[in-house]
């Protein structure tokens, strides 16, 4: 099988996984695009070397250092809104599913709002389920950096208004 | 309201994520070869890692090395950057004994100990989680001693000649600074009220602390004996945080067209914030694992995609150029350390002053490290060669 063959066959593979890891990160659809292609790109110039490796390894955490690196640097440029937001519809029977869903929405927003690294620490540590000591490793930083940052994030995101209470993590 | 399981939750957001294009092997396989044949880095990860940041102490402190955010010249002779034969290397850790930090098994309340950085030429910063805490661990005697700072913050610690500075943030959005001699002594506050805006990234000396924020506003002195604020003349830049005068400037280049696609590569320079000096880094075309001291430049060849891996070094202004002779794994990272900075690159910690070079070990390729600009740290794996907790810290050597 050729390296060009091998490396279509990943990225149809991963494609799929790799776009919901970089929208989790980027919080945008655009964003995410930009990201997991660039670091295909760079992964198809390392395939040679990488493929018997860890490629999904490889991908994930260029895809966690650029956007730490690069994209934090135009979080402050226009872009078009991801979704536009509801109207509330007056619907008892919907109460439980709205609260959940107003949650998640909440939380999406309190995420939005967290430094590129700690959004990128969560979704490591939270979504990709990386252990701190991996996570230090993908994003140069020492564990008790991570740490730090994943304490700070999870604090911002308890402290949003609408976000209350957090279950199922450990801090 | 009900709890949210955050993994659930984004679980649930990641399922919006529109799905890849039908084709998207086939643009990245366009873009990869359209990429190569220009040569051009469209989006260059060229981690400029400014350095210097503890020289000072280290050249008071260690009395061995000059300071490199005092050196004149960006420029060293070739025959300063030029790396010893073509090996095989003694080992980093013989060649350099000092920086292997060996942990006693007992450890202040049985915690878990971070080393953060050198103190001076027998102790060092360590911190604990459970409790909090700082402490000085003397390597010789193997001993902690638990430093008075009331509020902690483990990312909030610099080491001047005389000083070891603390800053929290408390209330916010102010930085409060206080200082405690290295040789022992009291905590004084020396900042009480410095805006996070200005001072989120912060560096310190025995007089002043520097700072800058988060958006790029330029660099900040807080002169602690007369307690006024100014701009640092010259600096735009917030750069990158940490423990360096020197600070990473990258500056987007405007985009051709409307179309689609990647900013071109930014320019870098690298910002002393101390003395608003300003030193331009020439990035070779393509290239994207580059790290620069002040003076020094270390970059993958990215020309030979297929072939072995081939390391450079070269001046910021690009001359100089020499090839090293490291090429296993493990990238580059730069260390604040010495006249021209030291560099992990290959496989090897390297010196550009001394030319020495020495291996990190053909295990250690194999596991996980981390890494902070001071130290390396190899953790213990069971399915890694990796079998104890490594800590070596770089500051060390003077």
């Amino acid at each position: 099988m050729s390296d060009e063959t091998a490396f279509a066959d990943f990225v149809r593979q991963r494609g799929a996984a790799l776009y919901r890891y970089g929208y989790l990160l980027t919080g945008s659809h655009h964003d995410a695009d930009d990201l997991v292609q660039e670091a295909l790109i760079r992964l198809r110039g390392k395939w040679q070397r990488l493929h018997t490796d860890d490629p999904i390894g490889y991908v994930r955490t260029t895809m966690a250092r650029l956007h730490v690196s690069f994209w934090r640097r135009r979080k402050n440029r226009e872009r078009p809104a991801a979704s536009l937001p509801e109207v509330a519809v007056d619907d008892p029977g919907l109460a439980s599913v709205d609260a959940e869903a107003t949650q998640a929405d909440a939380l999406w927003a309190a995420l939005a709002t967290l430094p590129p690294r700690q959004r990128a620490v969560l979704v490591l540590r939270f979504y990709e389920q990386l252990t701190d000591a991996e996570i230090a490793e993908t994003l140069h930083l020492t564990r008790g950096t991570i740490r730090g940052h994943a304490s700070r994030g999870l604090e911002k995101l308890r402290s949003s208004h609408a976000v209350h209470h957090l279950a199922g993590v450990l801090s | 309201m009900t709890d949210l399981d955050l993994p659930d939750a984004l679980r649930r957001r990641a399922a919006q994520a529109v799905a890849p294009p039908d084709n998207l092997a086939g643009i990245v396989e366009g873009r990869y070869r359209g990429r190569r044949r220009r040569r051009i880095g469209a989006s260059v990860l060229a981690t400029v890692g400014a350095l210097a940041a503890l020289t000072t102490a280290m050249a008071h402190l260690g009395g061995g090395r000059p300071d490199p955010a005092a050196t004149p010249s960006p420029s060293p002779a070739v025959a300063q950057i030029m790396p010893p034969g073509g090996g095989p290397f003694p080992s980093a850790a013989e060649l350099w004994p000092e920086i292997d930090i060996t942990l006693p098994a007992q450890t202040p309340h049985d915690s878990a100990v971070d080393v953060i950085k050198s103190i001076d030429a027998t102790h060092v910063l360590v911190s604990t989680l459970e409790p909090p805490g700082f402490y000085s661990y003397d390597v010789v005697r193997r001993t902690f001693q638990q430093l008075p700072f009331e509020h902690l913050d483990g990312n909030g610690l610099r080491v001047t000649p005389n000083y070891i500075y603390h800053a929290v943030r408390r209330p916010k959005p102010v930085l409060q600074v206080y200082r405690l001699p290295v040789h022992g002594g009291t905590v004084e506050q020396v900042a009480a009220d410095l805006p996070y805006d200005r001072f989120a990234r912060w560096y310190a000396t025995d007089d002043a602390v520097y700072g800058s924020g988060p958006t790029g506003d330029g660099s900040w002195t807080y002169d602690i004996a007369t307690g006024r604020t100014t701009a640092v003349a010259g600096v735009t830049v917030s750069g990158d945080p940490g423990q360096s005068v020197w600070r990473a400037e990258r500056a987007d280049q405007p985009r051709a067209g409307t179309g689609r696609g990647f900013n071109p590569p930014p320019t870098l320079a690298l910002h002393n914030i101390v003395t608003g000096e300003r030193r331009d880094v020439a990035q070779p075309p393509g290239v994207t694992e580059m790290e620069c001291s002040p003076q020094l430049c270390v970059y993958l060849d990215p020309l030979s995609p297929k072939a072995p891996k081939r390391y450079y070094v070269q001046r910021l202004d690009g001359s100089g150029r020499t090839a090293l002779p490291f090429a296993n794994g493990l990238g580059i990272r730069a260390f604040p350390i010495g006249p021209l900075g030291l560099f992990l690159v290959g496989g090897h910690l390297y010196d550009p002053a001394t030319g020495r070079a020495g291996s990190v070990g053909a295990d250690r390729l194999a596991c996980g490290m981390g890494y902070d600009g001071v130290r390396i740290e190899w953790l213990p794996d069971q399915n890694s060669p990796c079998r104890e907790h490594v800590i070596w810290l770089i500051d060390r050597i003077r």
